[in-house]
């Protein structure tokens, strides 16, 4: 097969696993309402929460921070345990027999999860600035857009590397994926700001910053909320563009290294583990 | 009688057992410990935070108290409410065994309290060593000096956690019978559950912040009376309106639970949902 041919067949292949995702909102709508919904209501939890404290100021801060949780969300459930579940449903054989990358496949997940999460995410913006009085004070959008798709990218380079890790395992991966959920939200700071905190030691900052939601959150409330441009959040750029470019090349070794360990150790299309 | 208590009985066991077995064999105990401290520690942490960032320079003690208590023991319906709602698609599309268990005599309502009971224990190790933890990076890390009180009312903690778990195996009882009649709801019903009950029942806040119709709501939660009769228990405050309207609405979703699960489970049979698989 010709280098033409190849890449053919891979944009083919994102194209169709990315149309899959895309189709997914609307053939079970009551899920797309659900996950918009949902995270409003514990949003609103943290919103009251600071209007009791007389904090009225980060109220905006949850808002946008909730809006993006919607990301690490489709992250952990729609590409960490994804494989795993391809496994469970028997559909994994089928991508391992077909002729197109496995990373075209994550890629392509990837991409349909992006867009769908996005009109979520927004969605969750929406509804929650109209719940609640809050104001945003946003000078640069294009620092905005580019803050915003730097994160999502470093974001979903970050699925595909769990979904490669947790190709290994069976019910491991569902339990590893929920327990990145609180102890993600307490680090990268989705209900405070973590970044420009003085309550956080500097070492807790740098770990809290190799997760790309960190990092995207902290610019995005800067330029959105505190009206600062993109000279204010270099170094938040720099960050999530390495973050973005290490997290696929990484994703990509341990996919074929997780790939080969599991078809000698005869776990690969094991279900019910 | 004694015959019919003596199989409801070895069927909770069982429920029990095999919850705990299906709640922790999936890896060995060191991960298994971690994953069953880690998200509750983090979410007490995670509200203890935002108070603390908040109220700026001086943190208010007794919202701190409320909130870290209402968080801590909220570990219980919401894993129970979870487990239960989630419960349905595990044994019939994933497992492929609800059909077996339904056919076992008196297996389904006693089934159900076991494998809520499992989650309760597993939620009572979580609560204490939230509490604990919580405690510890509280007063040491950020130096608020919290302390729970010597005088604790152990008879009323005790009974309002007994009392709590009925409710909460109930309210899973009431998504179970949805789920076994519906697919592919068993994830957004039980966080939709978690959800609500979260916002409305007092956990993190006091319930007088939220709009007038909605504290309506939240007073006939029994999540919210499980809150308040633990807090006050802990903290000596007086406690008999509390346990009663705990008592009231279990007896209430106890009625609901039970009408629902009885229509549900024959309407089920009717449409032949019991053996279905339509998740995958």
């Amino acid at each position: 097969m010709s280098f033409s041919d190849d890449l053919l067949l891979n944009i083919k292949t994102i194209y169709a696993r990315a149309y899959v995702r895309m189709k997914g909102l609307t053939r079970e709508p009551h899920w797309s309402i659900a996950e918009v919904t949902i995270p409003l209501l514990s949003l609103s939890a943290y919103v009251y929460l600071y209007i009791t404290l007389g904090a009225y100021e980060y109220m905006a801060f949850v808002i946008v921070g909730g809006a993006m949780l919607a990301f690490w969300s489709n992250v952990l459930w729609g590409m960490s345990a994804q494989l795993y579940w391809e496994k469970d449903t028997g559909m994994l054989q089928h991508y391992m027999l077909a002729p197109a990358s496995r990373m075209a496949i994550l890629i392509g997940m990837a991409v349909g999860g992006m867009i769908n999460t996005t009109i979520r995410s927004l969605s969750i913006l929406a509804i929650g600035t109209l719940l609640f009085p809050v104001s945003y004070a946003l000078n640069d959008p294009v620092a905005l857009l580019l803050v915003f798709l730097l994160t999502v990218i470093a974001l979903y380079g970050m699925g595909m590397l769990f979904a490669s890790l947790f190709l290994l395992y069976g019910r491991e991966a569902s339990h590893i994926a929920d327990l990145l959920q609180e102890p993600i939200y307490l680090l990268s700071g989705i209900y405070y700001p973590v970044i420009g905190s003085n309550i956080f030691p500097n070492a807790v900052k740098v770990v809290a910053s190799i997760i790309p939601l960190t990092l995207g959150i902290d610019a995005i409330r800067l330029i959105l909320i505190m009206g600062k441009g993109i000279g204010d959040v270099t170094l938040h750029v720099t960050a999530l563009a390495l973050l973005a470019v290490a997290l696929l090349v990484v994703a990509r070794v341990v996919l074929r290294k997780m790939e080969d360990v599991s078809k000698r150790q005869g776990r690969l299309l094991l279900r019910w583990q | 009688m004694l015959d019919y208590t003596s199989i409801a009985i070895r069927v909770i066991v069982q429920g029990i057992i095999l919850g705990w077995k299906i709640e922790s064999n999936w890896t060995n105990p060191f991960v298994f410990i971690t994953y069953m401290v880690a998200k509750p520690i983090a979410a007490v942490i995670l509200v203890g935070l935002v108070i603390i960032i908040g109220s700026g320079a001086s943190v208010s003690s007794d919202l701190f108290l409320y909130s870290f208590i209402g968080i801590t023991f909220f570990i219980y319906p919401a894993n129970i409410v979870i487990a239960l709602a989630y419960l349905v698609h595990e044994d019939r599309a994933k497992y492929e065994v609800l059909k077996y268990i339904y056919v076992t005599p008196l297996s389904l309502r006693a089934y159900i309290i076991g494998r809520g009971i499992a989650t309760a224990v597993n939620s009572s190790i979580s609560v204490l060593i939230s509490l604990m933890i919580g405690l510890f990076v509280f007063n040491t890390y950020f130096g608020l000096e919290l302390s729970i009180p010597s005088s604790i009312d152990y008879p009323v903690l005790i009974s309002s956690i007994l009392i709590g778990i009925v409710s909460f195996i109930l309210l899973g009882m009431i998504l179970y019978a949805i789920n076994l009649i519906t697919f592919k709801l068993q994830y957004s019903l039980s966080e939709y559950a978690t959800g609500v009950l979260f916002l409305l029942s007092g956990v993190v806040f006091p319930i007088e912040i939220l709009p007038y119709p909605l504290q309506l709501v939240s007073a006939s939660l029994p999540t919210t009376h499980f809150l308040n009769l633990i807090r006050s228990s802990i903290l000596g405050y007086t406690y008999m309106d509390h346990l009663m309207m705990l008592v009231t609405t279990t007896l209430l979703l106890s009625a609901v639970a039970y009408i629902i699960l009885h229509k549900v489970e024959l309407r089920a049979r009717m449409k032949g949902t019991i053996d279905r698989k339509a998740e995958y």
